[in-house]
């Protein structure tokens, strides 16, 4: 169960008070936050490798590309840097980060409309002509068996999530797979709590008839 | 209100609104990214099948750098293409074909004689390099790349001048 | 009290997100109520396992250069915004000298003007300390090939080497697209003869 976090302490100043939660994760979170505001680099490289993985899990399932799903996650800390003096600890720093992803997989979809005059060649530059199994972001190795097993389980997700808009897709993650709650989710997408209401009852049942399959082995 | 007046009032309006949905700030054009694709080798230049001779001060400025010195170049493409203010664009100099693919958009706003880019070389439909880089008019980026024909590849990404600037 | 709940109490209720009186409230109205105890259970189903297909945390391929990417991006952003404000304190300093080297430029102008057959370029008086130069972020995806940059100042361009990369086939042929003279066609590269200082 996700809550919001109760009133504390401005991280920047003076010592930092117990969350209402009182979720180690979180007080160490505004332990580093705080020192990275007061310009403390190695602060902020440790709550990038303690959130990485989140965030780079949300934009590959945001965007079905690992190609960019790399750089895009890069470039949310970098930003989440430099809008660190603005964080207040109203919220947990993993609802800001997602705000910030958001911005991030927002900008990229709308960057990837190639236009050239109108003269540009939808077949040339259509990005399923790239090279499916084209490694575009530094990958690692995985057995085979693995490998496929994994590859073909991913696939059917990537495919049932990609008949979602990006707003059901995003609303469903950051509920079912990053357990946000409605309150931390509307501050994410800046939209309502009806707002996502809706979007996450539509995503699941959306979701629940195209993977029937898997749903029901488990 | 009679037919002709109810025209003059609408028509107008119905006009603007194509105008209204096409301003979208991140298509403004800010200036032209110019990507060539040079050949370069120390053997014979007319395997490339390009009789497209580089001009001298390119030679010159390509030979002046030991990674980039070869006996003979051509150049077997070219492309230019907008740099958008928020959108990234393509560039494909080797006319229909994919085989070379360069990829950028503008970091930050450019200067009439600057750009910083984020720029992408795609070779056989694979992304091998992603880099950001400042070009100006007068020096641009080189990218030597895979072998070809016993030469290699060089792509140039230069910004051409605002009073070149193509169509 | 058996209130039925308004629609965001009956969804915050059926996704384990209410506490308190409020989750008090709703849990005894749902009590009788075997169709919602049915859907909240459907819903924690699904959450189970929706979230056991999908992964919510993926290490980054590379995750050490994912951090140093970052740390690169965010350090050097630091030393140019250092820079800019060093030269902004520097010219607030200045600032109190300003309006004498006005007045004392205009008079040499003049003298010089009158000692002269023409005009001549004054030099300025304030240099703007030109912004440091930001070597390029650059990464491979494929961990065979590596990239070297080096801004070559003979040259008068930014050089990056490719090593490892997978060479063309000889057979490809690209003679059908091979550049052919246009009128416009120029390349805007050797405008100047000399090459340009690198930066």
């Amino acid at each position: 169960m996700n809550k919001s976090r109760g009133d504390t302490s401005n991280p920047v100043t003076g010592s930092i008070e117990a969350s209402s939660s009182g979720d180690p994760l979180e007080m160490d979170d505004a332990l580093l936050v705080a020192r990275a505001q007061a310009g403390d680099v190695r602060a902020y490289d440790d709550l990038v490798t303690r959130h990485r993985g989140r965030v780079y899990a949300m934009i590959r399932s945001m965007i079905h590309h690992e190609a960019d799903a790399w750089d895009l996650a890069q470039e949310v800390f970098i930003k989440a840097w430099h809008a660190l003096p603005r964080f207040e600890a109203k919220a947990r720093f993993t609802t800001w980060l997602f705000r910030i992803t958001h911005n991030v997989v927002c900008d990229f979809t709308r960057k990837r409309k190639i236009e050239s005059a109108g003269e540009f060649n939808d077949e040339i530059f259509g990005r399923d002509r790239i090279d499916p199994l084209a490694s575009t972001a530094p990958a690692e190795t995985e057995s085979p068996d693995a490998s496929l097993a994994h590859g073909e389980l991913r696939a059917k997700i990537e495919a049932a999530l990609g008949k979602l808009s990006e707003e059901h897709r995003e609303a469903v993650l950051l509920k079912d797979v990053q357990g946000l709650s409605y309150k931390e989710i509307a501050d994410a997408m800046g939209c309502s709590i009806g707002t996502v209401m809706s979007r996450l009852f539509y995503a699941r049942q959306k979701l629940q008839a195209l993977l029937k399959d898997e749903y029901d082995a488990r | 209100m009679n037919r002709r007046r109810w025209i003059a009032l609408v028509l107008p309006c119905l006009m603007a609104l194509p105008v209204c949905a096409q301003e979208d700030p991140g298509k403004q054009a800010l200036g032209t990214v110019n990507v060539r694709v040079y050949y370069a080798t120390n053997g014979d230049p007319d395997a490339s099948k390009s009789k497209k001779q580089l001009p001298a001060a390119v030679v010159k400025r390509l030979r002046s750098e030991s990674k980039l010195k070869f006996a003979s170049y051509r150049e077997l493409g070219a492309d230019t293409r907008p740099l958008f203010r928020s959108y990234e664009n393509w560039a494909q100099p080797l006319g229909a074909s994919d085989e070379v693919l360069v990829r950028f958009e503008a970091q930050t706003r450019p200067t009439a004689t600057s750009a910083r880019l984020g720029i992408e070389l795609w070779l056989s439909r694979k992304k091998v390099l992603k880099t950001e880089a400042t070009v100006t008019t007068e020096k641009p980026l080189y990218v030597l790349g895979p072998k070809w024909r016993g030469g290699q590849l060089i792509v140039s990404v230069g910004l051409a001048p605002k009073e070149k600037r193509g169509s | 009290m058996n209130t039925t709940p308004d629609d965001v109490m009956l969804a915050l209720w059926l996704d384990d997100e209410l506490e308190g009186d409020e989750f008090a409230l709703v849990e005894a109205w749902a009590a009788d109520k075997p169709d919602q105890l049915a859907a909240r259970e459907e819903t924690r189903r699904w959450r189970k396992q929706f979230a056991s297909l999908v992964p919510a945390s993926e290490e980054p391929p590379y995750p050490d250069f994912f951090n140093s990417r970052i740390h690169r991006a965010i350090t050097e952003t630091a030393n140019v915004e250092s820079v800019a404000r060093v030269r902004k304190v520097s010219w607030w300093r200045a600032a109190w000298w300003i309006p004498s080297a006005a007045v004392a430029g205009m008079a040499l102008t003049f003298w010089l003007g009158t000692r002269v057959p023409y005009s001549q370029p004054v030099a300025p008086v304030a240099v703007t300390p030109a912004a440091p130069a930001i070597s390029p972020a650059l990464y491979t995806p494929d961990g065979e090939v590596k990239a070297d940059y080096f801004s070559s100042a003979k040259a008068g361009a930014t050089v990056i080497v490719l090593d490892g990369v997978a060479a063309i086939p000889d057979d490809m042929d690209f003679s059908n697209t091979a550049a052919v003279e246009t009128p416009d066609d120029s390349d805007f590269t050797a405008l100047s003869d000399q090459p340009a200082d690198s930066q």
